[in-house]
């Protein structure tokens, strides 16, 4: 059974409030009275509960967006298979006919430029989008330059005919994820060649040792990333609001692509592994991602991520940072070009790194301790 | 166990063949991750329908060149596990 974690009701006078903390994840299994997310109102912050256990099947609403009273926040269900309900609408509120309401859109745009409610002339009940608009382009002083609302770019064309369906839970991770970066990470890029032809030979060496079908040297890359983040615990952490949250153990993200859907599978405490059980333990996510047999623990929870396009024959792009990780590594193919060097494939290495945490500096000597196999 | 090797030949050069590589030389004793006929993504895929094809599940463990190397190490694995299962 799917069920809706709803919008409290705090005061009175507010029909809104501003979602500050997101605690849960999609697919994360929570228990009664587990801290889903807290919300805020202009006096108090408070935080939401599980009323049941579950697993969470989607988030209706992304970080500092504002939400309706009586609005679903997240859905739950018994497994991941469950169908999300569309999201019913919040109970409309009685305007009081001496307080400025504002719809939940036109809220959000007066939030985005801090534009003071009362001086926004409007006509109707409420202040409409229009209003808010209209007011801003009569304002004297120049715009904000606070980012612009996700959605604001993303109406659809009038006059074309389109056809309008949910979001599968997969789309909406996506959503979650790229939205993560623009609105709460500083994400930058660094990139450098490394010899594809020296990894090449170590994980050839490698497979031979130890009798392996499948082909590590992504593994074993991965796990000289995770080696790289016990060396440098900046690189394995966070930040939550004003806290700089240190993850203890390395969770390896890295993205298996099959059927055009791409998943992020996570080996957990990745740091306690030597390398041959890291390469056994990846190969034993792929298997399941290829077999549709993942459960939802072992899509959760990545620290750190690796992910790589080589396949495709791209030879370099920027990756999106995982919610909640201050570095992903780009992997790429070698490219089509000769070195002056004999015995040196050049091929690019990159990182896409929460710049809050990390400067280049930083990013690049990760990229540096990768771009070379263990000795 | 001449039909075994055949299927497993076959979808070797099926797989081979979705990555615009020509496997059809392809012989009994060549060592398949060697021959860079597959990617990872396709022995994984040649797994699965190996699995599903024999009608049994491996082990990671199970999963090695001295098994799965050559199509005659993969024909063999198959004709001791259907033995011992019947």
């Amino acid at each position: 059974m799917v069920s809706g974690v709803f919008t409290p009701r705090l005061n009175a006078n507010e029909d809104a409030l501003t979602l500050r903390r997101i605690n849960v994840s999609i697919g994360q299994k929570v228990a009664l009275g587990d801290l889903l997310c807290e919300v805020e109102t202009t006096k108090s912050l408070v935080t939401v509960e599980a009323d049941r256990e579950g697993y969470v099947l989607a988030l209706e609403a992304g970080l500092g967006a504002t939400v309706g009273v009586g609005s679903v926040i997240l859905w739950i269900g018994d497994s991941m298979d469950e169908r999300v309900p569309v999201a019913p609408e919040a109970p409309a509120a009685a305007p009081k006919a001496d307080m400025r309401q504002a719809t939940l859109k036109a809220m959000a745009l007066i939030r985005e430029h801090d534009v003071d409610m009362d001086a926004i002339p409007f006509t109707g009940d409420r202040i409409g989008v229009a209003d808010v608009q209209k007011y801003l382009e009569s304002r004297p002083s120049p715009p904000t330059t606070s980012r612009p609302a996700a959605t604001a770019s993303l109406i659809a064309p009038s006059g074309v005919r389109a056809r309008r369906s949910s979001l599968t839970p997969f789309q909406k991770t996506m959503v979650r994820n790229v939205s993560w970066q623009y609105r709460e990470a500083c994400a930058t890029y660094v990139e450098r060649v490394y010899n594809h032809l020296e990894w090449r030979k170590y994980a050839d060496s490698f497979a031979r040792q130890h009798r392996l079908m499948m082909d590590p040297m992504l593994a074993l890359m991965s796990h000289a990333l995770v080696r790289a983040a016990v060396e440098m615990p900046l690189v394995n952490a966070t930040i939550d609001g004003d806290d700089l949250v240190t993850y203890e153990t390395v969770n390896l993200g890295f993205t298996v692509e099959h059927e055009n859907l791409l998943y992020l599978v996570v080996v957990r405490d990745a740091d306690a592994l030597d390398p041959l059980e890291f390469v056994r333990a990846l190969n034993s996510l792929q298997m399941k991602a290829f077999k549709g047999t993942l459960r939802p623990e072992e899509t959760v929870g990545g620290t750190i991520a690796l992910t790589s396009l080589a396949k495709r024959g791209v030879s370099r792009h920027v990756p999106i940072l995982p919610p909640g990780t201050a570095m992903i590594v780009s992997h790429a193919a070698p490219l089509p070009i000769r070195s002056m060097e004999p015995d040196f494939v050049p091929c690019f290495l990159g990182a896409t790194y929460d710049h809050r945490l990390l400067h280049g500096s930083q990013a690049a000597q990760v990229l540096g301790r990768i771009a070379s196999p263990p000795d | 166990m001449d039909a075994y090797k055949t299927a497993i030949r076959n979808k070797v050069i099926e797989l081979a063949r979705k990555l615009k590589i020509d496997a059809s030389d392809l012989k009994d004793d060549d060592v398949i991750p060697e021959m860079g006929y597959l990617d990872s993504a396709s022995i994984i895929a040649l797994i699965l329908w190996y699995e599903e094809h024999f009608g049994f599940e491996l082990d990671l463990g199970e999963i090695t060149v001295d098994s799965f190397g050559t199509v005659n190490a993969m024909a063999a694995f198959a004709q001791s596990r259907l033995n011992a299962g019947q």
